[in-house]
C-alpha cells in the first residue's frame, strides 16, 4: 500500500499542527453565537486547543506505554479490528468534515470580501483542486508546505495584531463574562470538534513522524504556539470590537483595522492578509484530506492513497457545491449536528481507547512478571 | 536537561536521525503502476583478434569503411626490422608527432624485437614503444573504441593481441573565462570541452587521494564517455550508487552535451526545475566535490552536472564564498529579491490592477490610469506582450555574437521600450514592472533556474489575470507544493530548510568560511558519521 | 505512457476546474473613476442629494497636466439609488475602494437620515467602513469644491494632509464609520465628529464672478469667514470644531477651544496651546498629554464619574528673571483651575445635548458582570442624571533660555 507519508521532522509536524489548529479556532468556530453571553472567546477557544491538547497527551502516553507505533495500531489494541473500525471511521468523518468547514468559510470570506462580482462557486473551483493536489502529493508534501508557510503565516498574523493596536480599547472586552464560565468551558467543550481532528490525525502519522515521541513533541510545540496565537487573536478581537457589535460581524479578524482613523501604510494590508490566511487554510484543509483519505486507505482499502485523496476531494467540492446550489439546509443541518456532538463523539471513543489501553497493557506486564517469577 | 531544552526549542535532531537519502527506485508511479522502460536489445562485440595482419587489416576497413573514409590511416612497417606490423588511427584524433616519434621511430630500430618470448604485443610495450599510455587487447570492441578516441592500434603479425597507446592529440578549444558564471574575485577559468582537460582542471585543485574518477560510457549509441567523480569514503555511497543506476540505465541513440544527460538521469522530467547543478567552473565543482557532491562530466560538454541540487544550490553563486561574509549574505539577499520580484511582481501587479484596485493609493491608481488612456490593448494583454518581448531580446541577444547581442540588449530595452510606449502599444508603467521583473530574473544564478522562473511569472500572470491574488495565491501554493514534494537524488529539493539539517547550508545567509571545511549534512556523508 | 496519459488528465482536468468557474470579474484600473469623498445634502425630489469627488487623471503618461478633481452629483432615496442615476452619465464604473471620508450636511445629520443612509451594506460597493465622517455646516457640494486646488492636483494627499493638520492641532475630533457605529449599536457613548465649513471670503480658483462678489461683501458678511476671522489665501474648506451626536442625531456644535477640552476628556489629545490671562497678562502654555485620563465610576443611583487628567507643559525661563517662582506659585494652580472648570462647562454642555461625547459610558459598563445586566441599565437614561469632577495635574517642565544677548 502506497500512503505517500515519506517522512517528517519536528518542525514540520509542529507548523502543521499549529496551522491546521490555528485555522480552525480562528475561522471555523468564531461565528457570531459564541458571543451570545459576551466575549469569552480568549479563553473559550485556546480552552478547545487546550482540551483537544489533554486527549492527545492521554493518547500519545497511552500508545508510549503499549509501544504502539501510530493512532490505529492502539486502537485495535484497545478494542479489536471490528470494532475500531467505528472508532476510525468516526476520527476520518471529524477530518474531513473540519476540511468541509475550513473550505466553506473560506470560499464564503473570499467570495464576500473579495470577489463579490461572481458567486462562491468558481472561488470554490480555484482552491479546492490546490487542496487535492497537495493531498495527493502526500503527507511530506503538505508537512513541508506548513513548514515553508508556518514561519510566514505566523509573522503575518502577528503582524495583523500589531499594526491596529492603536485602536484596542480595554472598555470593549467588559462586560466580562464572569457569571458565564459554565457557557464558556461549554464552548471550549464543544469547539474540540475542529481543534482534537487536527492533533490525533498527528498521532496517525506518527510513523511519519519518526515515532510516537517525536510525534508527541510536535503536537505539544503545535498545541502551545496556537493557543498563545489564538488567544492574542481573539484578545485583539475582543479589544477591537464590542460582543454586542461582534455577533454580527463576518470575519472580525478581517475588520482589526477598521478602527483606525490615521491611515498608515500597512493601513490596507488586510486584503492580503486574507490571502495570507487562504494559505493556511488551504494547508490545513489539506493535511484534513489527506488524513481522513490514508485513515480510509489503511483501514478499507490496500491500495494507494492517491485515488482516494482524489475521490474525497470531488466528494467534498459536490458537498460544497450542493451547499452553494441547492441544499444549503441540509448541509448545513449536518453540519450543526457535528458541531454539537462531534466533541462528544471525539473525546468519549478516544478517552476509553486510551484508558483500555492503559489497563490491558498493565495487566499484561503483571501476567508477564508473574509468569518470570 | 538545559541541552535538551535548548534542543527542544531549537527543533533540532539528534544526529542520524533520519536518512535524507533514498532512493527513488521504489517509488510506485501514478495510479496505473510503474511501468515498464522498454530496453532496445544491445549487440554485445564478441569477436577476438586474429593473429595476421590482412585479416585483422580488413576487419578494421570494413568496421570503419575505410574504402570510402579516408580519416583512417593504415601505416604497415617492420617492428624491429624483420616482423610485420601494422598501426591504424584516426587522422585529426591521435598526434601525428607522438606516432611517428615514440612508435614508428621506436618501433622499427632495427634488433629490438631480438629476445622478444611470449606475448609479442606485451614485449613490445616493456620494451620498444616508449609511449607512457599503453595496454594490450585481444577484443575488437576495445580496438574500435581506441581507434574512436583517438589512440593508435598496432597490430603484430602473429600476435593474437593488439597495442592500444594513447596518442591522443586532437584540436581543443583552449581554456578561457567562464561565460555564464562571471566572478569578480574568483578563478577566471572554465570547463572546456576536452574531458581529460576538465578533470586536469578539477585535480589541480583538489589534491585529495580519495577522489575517484570513474569513466564510463555515456551510454548512448555514439559511444561518448563520461567521469563520474567523487571522494571515496565521504560522498554517501547511497548517492554514488543511485547515480551509477541512473546513468547505468541511459539507453539512447545520441548521449550529446550535459543538458541531454541531465534530462535522461532524471527523475522528474516534467519539473520546470533543475535537478542538477550546472556548473562550468571547476572552482565551483570542486568546492561541491568536497562537500561530498557527485559529479559527472562528459567529453565533448565545457559543462560539469553537479548532483544532488536543492533550490539553496542553485541560487548559490560561486563567488559568494569569496566575499566576507556580511557582502556575501547581503549579495544573497539582493538576489532572493530579485528573483521573488521577477516571479511575483507582474502577476501581483495584474491581480491589484485587475481585482484588487485598493490596495493601491490614488497617486498610483492615477498614474497608471494615465499612462494607459491611449494604450489599446487590456492590461493582462500588454503585460504578456512585453513579457514575451523581454523573452525574445533576451533570446535574441543570447543566440547572436557578443558584441552584435548587447546591442540588441540596448536597442530593445531602450528603443523598443521608447517606441512600444511612444506607439501606445505599453504602458510606461507596466514597462517599468516587465524592465524590473528581467533585471530580477537576471539576479538568478542558474540558467535553468532563470527558465523556470520565466514559467513560474507567466503562469502567475495569467492565474492573476484569470482569478485575482486568488488565482495568483493559489498557483503559487501549487508550485510550493511541487517544490516541497521534488527531490533531487533522493535529497529534498527545499532542504536543509525543509526538512532541517543542522549546519543550514547553504540557506539565505552565507555561513562561516569555517563551516565550508565540513561536509554538508543534507548528504548525509560518511564523513560526517564518522 | 499509460502513466502520462493519466497524468495529462489529471493536470488538464485540475487546470480546467478553475477555469470552468471563468473569470472572477475583472475591471480594468482605468475602467473606473475613483471616488475620494461623498457627499451627502438633503434632497428636492427624494430623500438626498450625494455627490461623488472623483480624482482626474493626467492628460497623458508624459505629462501630469489636467489632473484634478470633479463632482458628480444625483439625487437619490439611497446611495444605491443614486449611484443608478449617476452611472448614467460618465464612461465608467464608480470604485469606492479609496474613499476616504463621507460628508454630511448639518440638515441631513439633524434628522434621522444620516442613520438611514448609513445602515446600507457598504461592503456591497466596497466602500471601506474606516472612511472618516464630516459634518458640513451647509451644503456638501461646495465644501467638496472648496478642497480643489490646481496646485496640488493629488486630492487624497490634499485630503490627508486636511485631516491630518487639523488632528494634530488638536481642535478637530477624527471619526470613522466602524466608530459611529459601535455608538449606534452599543450605546456605550455618542460620538463626536470634526464640523467642515466654508470661507467664502477666499476667491474661487477659476476667479468666477461669484467669487469676486463674495470676496466683496466679505466685511458684512461674518458667517462667510473663517469663524469670524478674516483670511487671506489657502482653501475655501476648512475644519473647525465638533458635531456632537445624541444617538444617531447631531444634537449640538462645539467650537475648536471646546473641543480642544473634549479631545482633553476622551484621552486624544496630543499637544496644542491654551491661553489664561492673570493680572500680568495673557500667557499662552504649550501642553501635552500623555495617556488618556484615569476616571473612577461610580454607579448608585445617580451614575458619578471623578476624572483625573495629568497633563504636562513646557516652561520657557529667561536666566536673568525669577519667572519659575512665579510659575510655581500663581499661574501653575490658575491653569489647572482653568482647565479644570472648562471640563466641567464642556461636560455641562455635553449633557445639556444628551450627549455622552466623553464616552463615559466606556467606563460604566466595567462596572458589570454580564452583558445582559448592561444592556438592562440603560446608559443613556442614567447618564442624564449624571456628575462629573475634573482634577488636573500640571507638571510644568522649565527650561532656561541660555542664549544671552548683551
Amino acid at each position: 500500500m502506497n500512503l505517500c507519508q515519506g517522512r517528517i521532522g519536528k518542525q514540520e509536524g509542529a507548523s502543521l499542527a499549529g496551522i491546521a489548529l490555528v485555522s480552525s479556532a480562528v475561522f471555523v468556530l468564531d461565528i457570531g453565537e459564541t458571543y451570545r453571553y459576551g466575549n469569552g472567546t480568549y479563553i473559550a477557544f485556546p480552552g478547545a486547543i487546550f482540551l483537544a491538547f489533554m486527549l492527545f497527551l492521554l493518547l500519545a502516553e497511552a500508545m508510549r506505554i503499549s509501544g504502539k507505533k501510530d493512532l490505529i495500531e492502539l486502537v485495535d489494541y484497545a478494542v479489536g479490528k471490528f470494532a475500531g473500525n467505528l472508532f476510525v471511521a468516526i476520527l476520518c468523518a471529524l477530518l474531513l468534515v473540519n476540511a468541509y468547514c475550513l473550505l466553506s468559510r473560506f470560499s464564503t470570506m473570499v467570495h464576500a470580501l473579495v470577489y463579490m462580482k461572481t458567486t462562491p462557486f468558481p472561488v470554490l473551483l480555484w482552491i479546492v483542486p490546490v487542496v487535492v493536489y497537495i493531498a495527493f502529493r502526500g503527507f511530506e508534501c503538505v508537512a513541508r508546505m506548513a513548514k515553508c508557510f508556518g514561519l510566514l503565516l505566523g509573522v503575518a498574523l502577528l503582524l495583523e495584531l500589531l499594526i491596529p493596536m492603536r485602536g484596542y480599547e480595554a472598555y470593549r472586552l467588559f462586560p466580562l463574562p464572569t457569571e458565564h464560565f459554565d457557557a464558556i468551558a461549554a464552548d471550549a467543550f464543544s469547539g474540540m470538534f475542529a481543534t482534537g481532528p487536527a492533533l490525533l490525525a498527528i498521532l496517525c502519522m506518527a510513523r511519519g513522524l519518526q515515532g510516537v515521541r517525536s510525534a508527541k513533541s510536535a503536537g505539544t510545540i503545535g498545541a502551545l504556539i496556537s493557543i498563545a496565537l489564538v488567544a492574542l487573536t481573539q484578545l485583539a478581537i475582543g479589544l477591537t470590537y464590542t460582543s454586542t457589535e461582534l455577533k454580527s460581524i463576518f470575519v472580525p479578524l478581517y475588520r482589526l483595522n477598521l478602527k483606525l482613523v490615521q491611515e498608515s501604510y500597512f493601513f490596507r494590508l488586510d486584503k492580503l492578509a486574507l490571502f495570507a490566511w487562504l494559505i493556511g487554510a488551504i494547508i490545513a484543509s489539506a493535511y484534513y484530506l489527506y488524513g481522513g483519505a490514508s485513515l480510509f486507505c489503511r483501514r478499507w482499502s490496500r491500495y494507494d492513497i492517491r485515488p482516494a485523496v482524489i475521490a474525497l476531494g470531488v466528494i467534498l467540492l459536490c458537498v460544497l457545491a450542493a451547499e452553494r446550489a441547492w441544499q444549503y439546509n441540509m448541509v448545513q443541518t449536518a453540519f450543526s449536528f457535528v458541531q454539537r456532538y462531534g466533541s462528544w463523539m471525539l473525546i468519549v471513543p478516544f478517552s476509553a481507547i486510551a484508558v483500555i489501553a492503559l489497563i490491558k497493557t498493565h495487566f499484561m506486564k503483571r501476567r508477564h512478571m508473574n509468569e518470570t517469577v | 536537561m538545559l541541552e535538551r531544552v535548548i534542543r527542544f526549542f531549537r527543533f533540532d535532531r539528534r544526529n542520524g536521525e533520519y536518512e535524507l537519502l533514498e532512493t527513488e527506485e521504489g517509488t510506485p508511479g501514478y495510479l496505473a503502476g510503474e511501468e515498464q522502460t522498454s530496453t532496445l536489445p544491445q549487440k554485445e562485440d564478441t569477436r577476438r583478434i586474429c593473429a595476421t595482419l590482412a585479416e585483422n587489416e580488413a576487419c578494421l576497413r570494413v568496421a570503419f569503411r575505410a574504402d570510402i573514409n579516408p580519416d583512417l590511416i593504415f601505416r604497415p612497417f617492420k617492428l624491429g626490422g624483420k616482423i610485420p606490423a601494422l598501426l591504424a588511427y584516426l587522422n585529426g584524433m591521435a598526434n601525428a608527432e607522438q606516432v611517428s616519434d615514440f612508435i614508428l621511430r621506436d618501433g622499427m630500430r632495427p634488433g629490438c624485437m631480438e629476445h622478444a618470448g611470449g606475448s609479442l604485443a606485451q614485449f613490445a610495450i616493456e620494451n620498444v614503444f616508449t609511449l607512457g599510455e599503453a595496454e594490450t587487447s585481444s577484443r575488437w570492441a576495445d580496438v574500435t573504441s581506441a581507434v574512436m578516441e583517438g589512440r593508435t592500434v598496432v597490430f603484430i603479425e602473429g600476435a593474437e593481441e593488439a597495442v592500444l597507446m594513447d596518442t591522443r592529440g586532437f584540436e581543443h578549444r583552449s581554456i578561457t573565462e567562464p561565460q555564464t558564471e562571471k566572478a569578480v574575485r574568483g578563478p577566471q577559468e572554465a570547463f572546456i570541452e576536452n574531458l581529460r582537460t576538465n578533470i586536469t582542471l578539477l585535480r589541480r585543485i583538489l589534491h585529495t587521494e580519495d577522489l575517484v574518477c570513474e569513466m564510463r560510457d555515456a551510454g548512448g549509441d555514439n559511444g561518448i564517455r563520461l567521469a563520474l567523480l567523487y571522494r571515496e569514503g565521504v560522498t554517501n555511497i547511497t548517492l554514488v550508487e543511485e547515480v551509477k543506476r541512473r546513468l547505468a540505465r541511459i539507453n539512447t541513440r545520441t548521449v550529446i552535451g550535459m543538458g541531454v544527460l541531465e534530462q535522461l538521469t532524471e527523475e522528474h522530467s516534467l519539473s520546470p526545475f533543475p535537478q542538477v547543478l550546472q556548473t562550468e567552473r571547476p572552482d565551483r565543482a570542486a568546492a561541491m566535490l568536497m562537500q561530498g557532491h557527485v559529479i559527472v562530466l562528459l567529453d565533448g560538454s565545457p559543462f560539469a552536472n553537479v548532483m544532488p541540487a536543492t533550490l539553496f544550490t542553485l541560487m548559490t553563486s560561486s563567488e559568494d564564498v569569496y566575499m566576507r561574509r556580511p557582502q556575501g549574505t547581503t549579495v544573497r539577499i539582493v538576489r532572493y529579491i530579485g528573483a521573488v520580484i521577477s516571479i511575483l511582481l507582474p502577476a501581483f501587479f495584474l491581480a491589484l490592477a485587475l481585482y484588487h484596485q485598493g490596495l493601491l493609493s490614488t497617486e498610483v491608481l492615477t498614474t497608471v490610469i494615465a499612462s494607459r488612456k491611449m494604450v489599446f490593448a487590456p492590461i493582462g494583454a500588454e503585460m504578456i506582450f512585453l513579457l514575451i518581448v523581454f523573452q525574445l531580446i533576451r533570446e535574441a541577444g543570447m543566440r547572436v555574437p557578443g558584441s552584435i547581442g548587447q546591442a540588441i540588449g540596448i536597442i530593445g530595452g531602450l528603443i523598443l521600450g521608447q517606441a512600444a510606449v511612444a506607439a501606445n502599444l505599453a504602458s510606461s508603467v507596466v514597462l517599468i514592472i516587465v524592465a524590473l521583473t528581467g533585471l530580477g530574473n537576471f539576479c538568478i544564478p542558474d540558467y535553468s533556474t532563470q527558465i523556470a522562473a520565466a514559467f513560474f511569472r507567466l503562469a502567475l500572470v495569467i492565474g492573476a489575470w484569470v482569478g485575482g491574488l486568488l488565482g495568483m495565491v493559489c498557483l503559487t501554493v501549487v508550485f510550493v507544493a511541487w517544490m516541497a514534494s521534488l527531490k533531487s537524488y533522493g535529497v529534498p529539493f527545499l532542504a536543509p530548510f525543509s526538512p532541517k539539517a543542522r549546519s543550514n547550508k547553504p540557506m539565505i545567509l552565507r555561513g562561516r568560511v569555517t563551516m565550508h571545511q565540513q561536509a554538508e549534512d543534507v548528504l548525509n556523508t560518511r564523513e560526517e558519521k564518522l | 505512457m499509460k502513466r502520462y496519459r493519466l497524468l495529462a488528465l489529471l493536470v488538464i482536468t485540475a487546470t480546467l476546474l478553475p477555469l470552468c468557474g471563468g473569470c472572477l470579474g475583472p475591471t480594468s484600473l482605468d475602467e473606473y473613476g475613483y471616488v475620494l469623498t461623498i457627499g451627502v445634502d438633503q434632497g428636492k425630489q427624494k430623500k438626498f442629494n450625494i455627490s461623488f469627488l472623483l480624482q482626474k487623471e493626467g492628460d497623458s503618461q508624459e505629462a501630469q497636466t489636467g489632473a484634478g478633481s470633479y463632482i458628480i452629483a444625483a439625487e437619490g432615496d439611497n446611495l444605491f439609488d443614486a449611484l443608478l442615476i449617476a452611472h448614467v452619465g460618465v464612461p465608467y464604473e464608480l470604485n469606492f475602494t479609496r474613499t476616504n471620508f463621507i460628508a454630511f450636511s448639518d440638515q441631513v445629520a439633524s434628522s434621522s437620515l444620516m442613520n438611514e443612509f448609513l445602515s446600507i451594506s457598504f461592503n456591497a460597493v466596497k466602500i471601506r467602513q474606516s472612511a472618516k465622517l464630516v459634518i458640513i455646516q451647509g451644503s456638501c457640494v461646495e465644501y467638496m469644491e472648496g478642497l480643489a486646488s490646481t496646485d496640488i492636483p493629488n486630492v487624497a494627499k490634499r485630503q490627508y494632509s486636511h485631516f491630518q493638520t487639523y488632528e494634530q492641532e488638536g481642535v478637530i475630533p477624527l471619526t470613522n464609520f466602524t466608530t459611529y457605529q459601535e455608538a449606534i449599536r452599543t450605546g456605550r457613548f455618542d460620538i463626536a465628529i470634526p464640523v467642515g465649513r466654508l470661507d467664502r471670503s477666499i476667491p474661487t480658483e477659476d476667479g468666477s464672478e461669484e467669487a469676486k462678489q463674495q470676496g466683496e461683501e466679505q466685511q458684512t458678511n461674518e458667517k462667510d469667514t473663517t469663524d469670524g476671522v478674516k483670511r487671506i489665501g489657502g482653501l475655501r474648506s476648512y475644519l473647525h470644531g465638533s458635531a456632537l451626536f445624541d444617538g444617531d442625531r447631531l444634537a449640538g456644535l462645539l467650537d475648536d477651544e471646546d473641543t480642544e477640552i473634549l479631545l482633553l476628556a476622551l484621552g486624544e489629545f496630543e499637544n496644542g496651546s491654551i491661553r489664561i490671562s492673570d493680572e500680568e497678562g495673557t500667557v499662552t502654555f504649550l501642553l501635552k498629554a500623555n495617556g488618556e485620563p484615569k476616571v473612577q465610576m461610580n454607579l448608585g443611583d445617580t451614575p458619578h464619574a471623578a476624572m483625573q487628567l495629568t497633563l504636562y507643559a513646557e516652561i520657557e525661563l529667561d536666566t536673568a528673571g525669577n519667572a519659575e517662582e512665579r510659575w510655581d506659585s500663581t499661574l501653575k494652580a490658575a491653569l489647572e483651575e482653568y482647565i479644570e472648570n472648562e471640563l466641567a462647562r464642556v461636560f455641562a454642555a455635553c449633557k445639556a445635548l444628551n450627549s455622552d461625547a466623553m464616552r463615559f459610558g466606556r467606563y460604566a459598563c466595567m462596572q458589570f458582570s454580564s452583558d445582559a445586566a448592561w444592556q438592562d441599565y440603560v446608559w443613556k437614561q442614567k447618564y442624564k442624571q449624571m456628575t462629573a469632577e475634573f482634577s488636573v495635574a500640571i507638571h510644568l517642565d522649565y527650561r532656561a533660555i541660555s542664549a544671552h544677548v548683551e
